[in-house]
């Protein structure tokens, strides 16, 4: 499937693209059918709970697995036919990349410089000036920070146009990752660079996310800018019976309820408050932040009569 | 400029940071004319993406709060409004409207409400002129 | 509920149960390759047959106890636990030392049920037996074989596990845990054999008649594996009981060592979360990027294998410093220096450095494919075709330089030392030479395959081994066939020389062909036992 791009220019390729792509392990099904566009120039949040499929997309878009089906093209290219020209042009850094610890930053900085053919090696210093990292230690004497900042050296001294992060900031405390989010913004989209990104931390990856993909059960279950998203995903407080008379209006994502009330998070909030003001129904409206969104795209309960249950409410008739 | 962003919090990260920008301009912290930081520079000091940063600030100079000048940078307006300022009303609305919610909730009229009001009014260290025109001669 | 001891003695029988069936194993294997001999020297050649493997894997089988908590990271586990460290160290020292001890006592008994149907099968080894019996010397004087084989193995791996596993204690991985063990063990012993040879002649004598051999006795007591051997020494009447007594306290000791060391310090090797500051080193430059991803790998290879090469010449060195001793202390009348030293030479970098070919060879990919490591160089645009063949030719070329150059140079002076009858010139050199370059490599490339599918340190050593004497035994078998199927009556010498050179070359061709086919295919697709996801 294929949709059109809707800002910017119109016949640029997308950075990323998956399409439908299947994925089982043994007899698990991990990826379902996922579908997925990363414009070029945008920083993307890749969003999922853990072990939702998130590390296992990202190998795929390296090469690193093959996948049962669909396509993936990554700058263009198939990950599972051209891997190594794919890699010369793309940035990669691991969650908890871990690398030789027998070797000195600059060696490794030596080392890896001759596979990449666009490796600039100035800009390899400037970048470990920046980040103050001492080129004479051996990485097995580095702090978990200064890892991550090597990695991150290495994922960007040869001026890929894609940067792939697969949970880069675990294990961070919050003043490295604020420091992680800092130099993502001003090394990474202050070059214009496509930034992929994966995390479950959504409080740090709002400020810094242009768009946000939510995968859940092996597909993705939305995908919006942040803005769009909280526009869209609100929660509606109604009364009971007004609700049921209305569900069909509405998206639900989750339904709880108490006595009389439901309380209702829905996508597509603007439309449904339209549609429920035209039939006259009175209700709330809560602004949800992201995290609460998430859970209720991937924790929510859709189904509202598993609700509460009151004795009272066990008797009457369930409606 | 000192500008906090609450992560997590319901308001989005652009309206949080508009509001902080018109209340510093409100209260003369940013005076008339004042330079503002570029896009970038306060995007990476409170690592946040440059497009809301330019979000905002494009929003605000739509509201005139703010003016960019080609070349030079993004600065205050000179003939900045104090109080007329979509982000703030908007904000306002929000928050009377819970109070109102409340009121309504705890089975308050609404000339009690407005009861409530005069008496927050008086309390205000502040005396707030009634209109337009008695800000101009005060 | 189980007790502690029970829940400690189920978890250590789970994980020594595979080893246990391969020391079984491997000793089965070994005992059958001897079984076609005659009769006469049957027991002798079983009782080296079973000797021989127990004693390395003894100590391989020690440095796991030791350190594979450590190694696989579930020491914190351990030690969050409410068991005493003790308790834990305790069970896994008794299982160690029992998955040792127990395939030998499986091979008695089997002999001995097979003994026992001797007078049914018509066949009598039992002067082979006697014979066997007295050659053994074992210090503990029982007149049985078995009780005396049983008893020399039990001394020889009690010795040797109780002396590694208490130095090996608080390594970080089995591979530094038996560098360190095998050092302190090879240093012990060329001490006492230094010691030895510099005393010997008329001075060792005066010394043995005048009690010099307590000192000697007691010397050997304490050596790891060294009371088995030191019956000889015990010339004066008290000095058995003593020497006996002197073994049980060290190796107490050792034991007690070990059990209290087990599990502690374990901070020392957290990655310290200090910021390593700029300060510290003021280097502020890069040097250039390595010229070509050739270079490149070649110089991670050359680097990591390394010190291991030098370790294997610094043993050489070692070796040789005792050959110019003995030379100089005993056979200084009847050899030529340069010929004593160019055989001990040759003989050293033919063994250690062997050895060292296959810990190098374990070492090429060991590190490069655990689960940590693994994507760091899959996600770089590196070529696992380069990957595999550079590294392993960096690996080849520098055991290559470092042991054989030496040997093949050191070929010529050794045949003309030697006695003439058994080299005719040339071109047997030639072929020694060949031969010798081609083990080297056999060696090399069964290494590299079987860490890349196993990629685990002990299970490679083991199973290289194991590898390396199931292709002899494979050809063996084959050129029996072979006589068989074409009832030609020359293939019975087909692996005699001169003939037999070439069958050998061929075959360790055929291996080293299938190995790296092998290897590389496991690289580049990533078969292998996989330890995490």
């Amino acid at each position: 499937m294929s949709t059109p791009v809707t800002s910017g220019n119109s016949t640029s390729d997308s950075a990323i693209d998956l399409q439908a792509v299947y994925k089982s392990f043994r007899r698990t099904e991990v990826l379902r059918g996922v579908t997925l566009r990363v414009e070029r120039g945008k920083t993307f949040a890749f969003l999922g709970r853990n072990a939702s499929g998130k590390t296992t997309t990202i190998r795929m878009l390296l090469g690193l697995l093959k996948r049962d089906d669909g396509a993936i093209r990554v700058l263009g290219l198939d990950p599972q036919r051209e891997p190594l020209e794919l890699r010369r042009r793309v940035g990669y850094l691991a969650e908890d990349q871990t690398m030789y610890g027998w070797m000195k930053i600059g060696e490794i900085l030596r080392f890896v410089a001759p596979f990449y053919p666009t490796w600039d090696h100035e800009l390899a210093l400037k970048y470990v000036r920046d980040f103050e990292l001492p080129i004479a230690t051996k990485i097995k004497h580095l702090s978990k920070g200064q890892n991550v900042r090597l990695g991150l050296v290495l994922a960007l001294a040869h001026r890929p146009e894609l940067v792939i992060l697969d949970d880069p900031a675990l294990g961070l405390d919050p003043i490295m990752r604020k420091q992680f989010n800092r130099d993502l913004i001003t090394h990474l989209q202050g070059e214009g660079r496509t930034v992929f990104y994966s995390s479950h931390l959504l409080y740090e990856v709002e400020p810094v996310a242009d768009e946000v993909a939510i995968l859940d059960e092996g597909r993705i279950v939305r995908q919006a800018d942040t803005e769009t998203l909280r526009r869209d995903v609100k929660q509606l407080i109604l009364g009971r019976e007004a609700f049921v008379a209305n569900r069909r209006l509405l998206s639900v994502l989750d339904a709880r309820s108490d006595d009389e009330r439901m309380v209702v998070a829905v996508d597509g909030a603007a439309k449904a408050m339209e549609l429920l003001r035209y039939e006259g129904v009175e209700f709330q409206v809560v602004d949800l932040n992201l995290d609460e969104i998430f859970e209720a795209f991937v924790a929510g309960r859709r189904d509202d009569t598993a609700a509460s249950a009151t004795p009272q409410a066990m008797l009457e008739p369930s409606a | 400029m000192f500008l906090r962003i609450e992560k997590g919090s319901a308001v989005p990260i652009s309206r949080q940071i508009a509001e902080q920008i018109a209340t510093l301009c409100a209260s003369g912290t940013l005076s008339p004319g004042e330079r503002l930081p570029s896009v970038r520079e306060l995007a990476r000091e409170l690592a946040v993406n440059q497009n809301t940063i330019l979000r905002v600030y494009e929003r605000l100079v739509g509201e005139e709060l703010l003016e960019m000048r080609h070349g030079q940078g993004t600065f205050v307006a000179a003939r900045a409004k104090r109080g007329q300022l979509a982000v703030h009303r908007e904000r306002l609305v929000d928050e009377l409207r819970q109070i109102a919610r409340q009121a309504v909730g705890l089975g308050l009229t609404s000339d009690e409400l407005h009861e409530l009001l005069a008496e927050g009014l008086d309390g205000v260290e502040q005396p707030i002129p009634a209109n337009a025109h008695e800000e101009q001669t005060s | 509920m189980r007790t502690i001891w029970q829940s400690l003695a189920w978890k250590e029988w789970h994980e020594h149960k595979w080893k246990l069936a391969a020391i079984l194993a491997i000793v089965i294997a070994c005992v059958a390759m001897v079984l076609k001999n005659t009769e006469s020297s049957l027991f002798s050649n079983i009782q080296v047959a079973i000797l021989l493997p127990i004693i390395p894997l003894s100590v391989l089988v020690a440095t796991s106890t030791a350190t594979s908590e450590r190694s696989r990271g579930t020491l914190p586990f351990l030690a969050s636990l409410p068991i005493s460290r003790r308790k834990v160290a305790t069970v896994k020292l008794l299982f160690g030392i029992g998955s040792c001890l127990l395939p030998v006592l499986f091979i008695l008994l089997a002999i001995y049920g097979w003994s026992l149907s001797w007078d049914a099968l018509g066949v009598d080894y039992r002067t082979s037996l006697t014979v066997a019996a007295r050659n053994l010397r074992e210090p503990l004087d029982f007149g049985n074989w078995y009780l005396a084989l049983g008893s020399a193995v039990t001394l020889w791996v009690v010795s040797l596990f109780l002396w590694t596993a208490a130095i090996g204690a608080n390594r970080a991985d089995e591979v530094s845990a038996a560098a360190v063990a095998l050092s302190v063990i090879a240093s012990i012993w060329l001490g006492l054999i230094g010691i030895g040879v510099w005393l010997s002649d008329d001075q060792l004598d005066k010394w043995l008649g005048q009690g010099g051999a307590w000192l000697a006795a007691l010397a050997f007591a304490i050596a790891p594996g060294g009371f088995s051997l030191s019956k000889e020494l015990w010339v004066l009447g008290w000095l058995a009981p003593a020497a006996l007594l002197l073994f049980v306290v060290v190796h107490s000791t050792l034991a007690v060592c070990f059990v209290r060391h087990f599990g502690r310090d374990g901070d020392r090797f957290i990655r310290s979360h200090q910021t390593a500051t700029r300060d510290s080193q003021q280097i502020d430059w890069l040097g250039p990027p390595r010229q070509s991803w050739l270079t490149a790998i070649a110089w991670k290879q050359l680097r990591e294998s390394g010190p291991v090469v030098g370790a294997g010449i610094g043993g050489i060195a070692a070796i040789l410093g005792f050959a110019i001793l003995a030379w100089a202390r005993t056979v200084r009348n009847d050899v030529d220096l340069r010929d004593f030293i160019s055989t001990a030479l040759f003989f050293g970098c033919l063994y250690l450095g062997g050895f060292t070919t296959l810990v190098v060879g374990i070492g090429v990919f060991l590190r490069d494919l655990s689960p940590e490591l693994h994507t760091f160089w899959r996600s770089r645009p590196i070529s696992p075709n380069a990957w595999y063949w550079i590294k392993c030719a960096t690996g080849l070329t520098i055991v290559f330089m470092a042991f054989q150059l030496p040997m093949l140079l050191l070929l010529p002076v050794v045949a003309s030392a030697q006695q003439a009858q058994h080299f005719n010139g040339t071109p047997d050199l030639l072929r020694i030479g060949m031969l010798g370059v081609a083990v080297f490599i056999t060696v090399f490339s069964i290494a590299v395959a079987v860490t890349c599918l196993m990629r685990n340190a002990v299970y490679a050593t083991v199973l290289s081994i194991l590898a390396m004497y199931g292709g002899t035994m494979l050809l063996v078998a084959a050129v029996y066939c072979y006589q068989l199927i074409t009832l030609d009556e020359r293939a019975k010498y087909l692996l005699d020389e001169p003939q037999g050179t070439w069958v050998w070359l061929a075959a360790m061709m055929f291996a080293t062909v299938l190995a790296n086919f092998v290897a590389w295919l496991a690289l580049r697709n990533d078969w292998g036992r996989k330890s995490r996801y």
